[in-house]
């Protein structure tokens, strides 16, 4: 399961660590089962948040860890952490910890920011006199102007991010510990961040971070650990636990494994709170997107050229039936799509029983970031349009990129920059 | 055992930056906002003596103990009373009302109690300073004994100390503790020698009023200021005390000691 090489010495190691957590129905039940010694009667269900979890992160690594809500990544960060002790097993940690497992979770909003950062050094252990020799860096990341001498309470939760990750990287951590905290802040104070973990990965600070975003895994990490129900399923170099997630997500579906065994689905879910409708005169069977002449690469990749394709039963005979997708980003704005009408693909008499397989191809010029494909089968009765079969959000996938870029689209531009006469 | 027990200790003295800063904004949280700011520190107890003073001095006619001023002697017992019931309320709740801190932090929660204790100084240091004007104002002489004062807050802060730990992590697991405290803390207000004298009682009745620890701490602030009386002259109850006290600093230690790990379980 650990197919992870290490360079360095190993920084954090985790053995066998188990995490039971009790859960009372009443808070009775909790002193009934202290005070009754006299038989061993149990009052709590037991929780396994950790099942025997494994695994060992050498210095200079950045680790992502990935898994769905509740599968245990914040539990086993807690623990690394040791605000949590395991049930049982060890956690040797080597060097000093700065974790950002919650936004401001040191703050007292009532005082300035300013003051808070000093307290929050504190508690880190840093003295006064240190503090105030970072302090300027920590100003200057964090980036708030006159907010800092403001009490935090007044604070944007975008301020509130920025002030407590300026604090927790700029007290010069052994191990930075970011527990998907990061995602409040605007896109150009993350790729600060980003760039100030690029930093950390050269000076030999070892970064173990949680987020639902593949992209920033297969840009930032090295490795990467997945989780899924208190199980550490995968670790290793991050495109390969990015994968082993997505297939994971594909086979948890449901009835989307006959697909994933005919052919191999492109980091695709089979979406389950799917809007669909239609009048029943045809009906979208089967739907997938794949990458021609590419087979079990499961990594939605920038720039390459995917198929969209589904498959409608005609429960009737219908003249020129108009087939389409539409692309939505995750706030349910659409970005872009088709049709057969718009295109001018004439599809002609259909009759009653028939399959139509419609196919569209395209190069991914989305950016990273997750998106939900919807398709559908429409007509034209009396000059009506009428929907037959509409399926929304079917499926949501998820596009990474090897290059950063600002918004959703990527017009693909060539750049030409010289000096010339004024 | 006792090399986990003494390295909690050393926390707390290591963390001694940590729990002067956070009792500074203890005592700022208080009172800021607040139009007079740190005028209520002076003015709640002030305002709690002249309640007291007039409904026993003038409302009773209380007459003057053993040559002391009614009201020197009630401001000398009801001091270390209000910095005991502040302290040991307001620490039951301070883990809980810290959750932030505990579970998301690595936060060394046993310096909680003691936070709050540094930070309660403030208000007692104010309760000293009235006795003081009250004794000026009554021409009292100021004496040497003055300094077993610190004695007592010692024992006081020890007693405290060791108290605030079992409860704040009782506290956790079971919600009750603090209103429980609460209770106490109104009972024992009664229960305690302070607005009354302790020889109005009988002899068997005297003895089991002694049996309260902080009894000592009520006698010795007015053996100190009031009557010039050193400790020794009553070591059966300062062995008596100081047992108690060590019992319970040692075994709130490990208490909290042993149940910390689970907070963060429970919060």
């Amino acid at each position: 399961m650990d197919s992870t090489t290490h360079i360095g010495p190993a920084c954090i190691e985790v053995k066998s660590v188990k995490k039971v957590f009790k859960l009372y129905n009443r808070q009775l039940d909790r002193i009934r089962e202290v005070v009754t010694f006299w038989n061993n009667t149990c009052y709590h269900r037991p929780f396994h948040a950790l099942k025997n979890v494994s695994f060992s992160i050498a210095k200079g690594d950045t680790v992502g860890i990935i898994g769905r809500n509740g599968s245990g990544k914040s539990t086993l960060l807690q623990i690394i952490c040791s605000i949590l002790q395991p049930t049982s097993g060890e956690v040797f940690v080597d060097g000093r910890i700065s974790a950002l497992l919650e936004l401001g979770a040191g703050f007292n909003p009532e005082f300035s920011g300013r003051e808070n950062v000093y307290l929050n050094g504190s508690i880190l252990g840093i003295s006064r006199e240190e503090m105030e020799e970072c302090f300027d860096e920590i100003a200057a990341f964090a980036d708030i102007g006159e907010f800092i001498d403001q009490p935090v309470k007044s604070y944007s939760s975008g301020m509130y991010v920025r002030l407590a990750f300026a604090v927790a990287i700029n007290v010069n951590p052994d191990i930075l510990i970011v527990d998907e905290a990061l995602s409040v802040g605007d896109t150009a104070f993350q790729a600060k961040c980003y760039a100030k973990f690029r930093e950390f990965q050269e000076k030999g600070v070892t970064v173990l971070f949680v987020t639902h975003s593949m992209d920033l895994i297969t840009r930032y990490c090295n490795n990467a650990l997945l989780l899924e129900n208190g199980v550490l399923v995968k670790s290793g170099p991050a495109k390969e636990v990015v994968d082993e997630y997505n297939r994971m997500i594909v086979n948890c579906a449901p009835d989307a494994e006959d697909a994933v065994d005919e052919q191999p689905a492109l980091n695709k879910q089979l979406h389950p709170d799917e809007n669909r409708y239609g009048n029943g005169k045809a009906e979208i069977i089967e739907v997938g997107i794949d990458a021609p002449g590419k087979d079990s690469n499961y990594t939605f990749v920038h720039g390459e050229t995917y198929r969209f394709w589904f498959k409608t039963l005609f429960h009737e005979t219908v003249e020129n039936p108009v087939t389409a997708f539409t692309i939505k980003d995750v706030k349910g704005f659409d970005i872009s799509g088709t049709n057969t009408l718009y295109k001018d693909v004439h599809i002609g008499e259909v009759h009653e029983g028939d399959v139509l397989l419609t196919e569209f191809e395209q190069r991914m010029m989305l950016n990273a970031g997750g998106y939900l494909l919807s398709f559908g089968c429409a007509g034209f009765e009396q000059n009506e349009y009428v929907v037959y079969d509409r399926r929304y959000d079917v499926i949501t996938f998820e596009v990474v990129s090897e290059k950063s870029a600002v918004g959703m689209f990527d017009l693909d531009s060539t750049i030409q920059v010289r000096l010339v006469e004024r | 055992m006792f090399f986990k027990f003494s390295s909690f200790l050393s926390r707390i003295v290591s963390h001694r930056q940590l729990i002067v800063s956070m009792a500074k904004r203890e005592v700022a949280t208080q009172y800021i906002g607040s139009l007079l700011g740190i005028i209520w520190a002076f003015l709640n107890p002030l305002v709690m003596i002249l309640v007291f003073w007039f409904v026993f001095s003038i409302g009773f006619r209380v007459r003057p103990m053993q040559e002391v001023p009614f009201v020197v002697w009630l401001t000398a017992g009801m001091a270390p009373w209000f910095y005991f019931a502040e302290t040991v309320t307001g620490s039951t709740a301070v883990v809980v009302a810290n959750t932030n801190l505990v579970k998301k932090m690595l936060f060394p929660s046993e310096i909680l109690p003691v936070v709050k204790i540094v930070s309660s100084l403030v208000s007692h240091l104010f309760f000293i300073l009235i006795l003081f004007a009250l004794m000026i104002f009554q021409g009292l002489e100021f004496s040497i004994y003055f300094i077993q004062g610190l004695y007592y807050l010692f024992c006081l802060l020890m007693l405290v100390l060791g108290l605030s730990w079992v409860t704040a992590a009782i506290n956790v697991f079971v919600r009750d503790v603090n209103p429980l405290v609460a209770m106490a803390v109104q009972i024992g207000f009664w229960g305690t020698p302070i607005f009354w004298d302790i020889r109005m009682m009988p002899d068997t009745i005297q003895l089991l009023l002694k049996l309260n620890p902080v009894y000592y701490i009520v006698q010795g602030y007015r053996d100190s200021f009031i009557y010039a009386t050193p400790f020794w002259q009553h070591p059966y109850q300062s062995l008596y005390f100081w047992g108690i006290t060590l019992a319970l600093f040692i075994g709130g230690a490990s208490l909290f000691l042993k149940l910390k790990p689970q907070f963060a379980d429970v919060l």
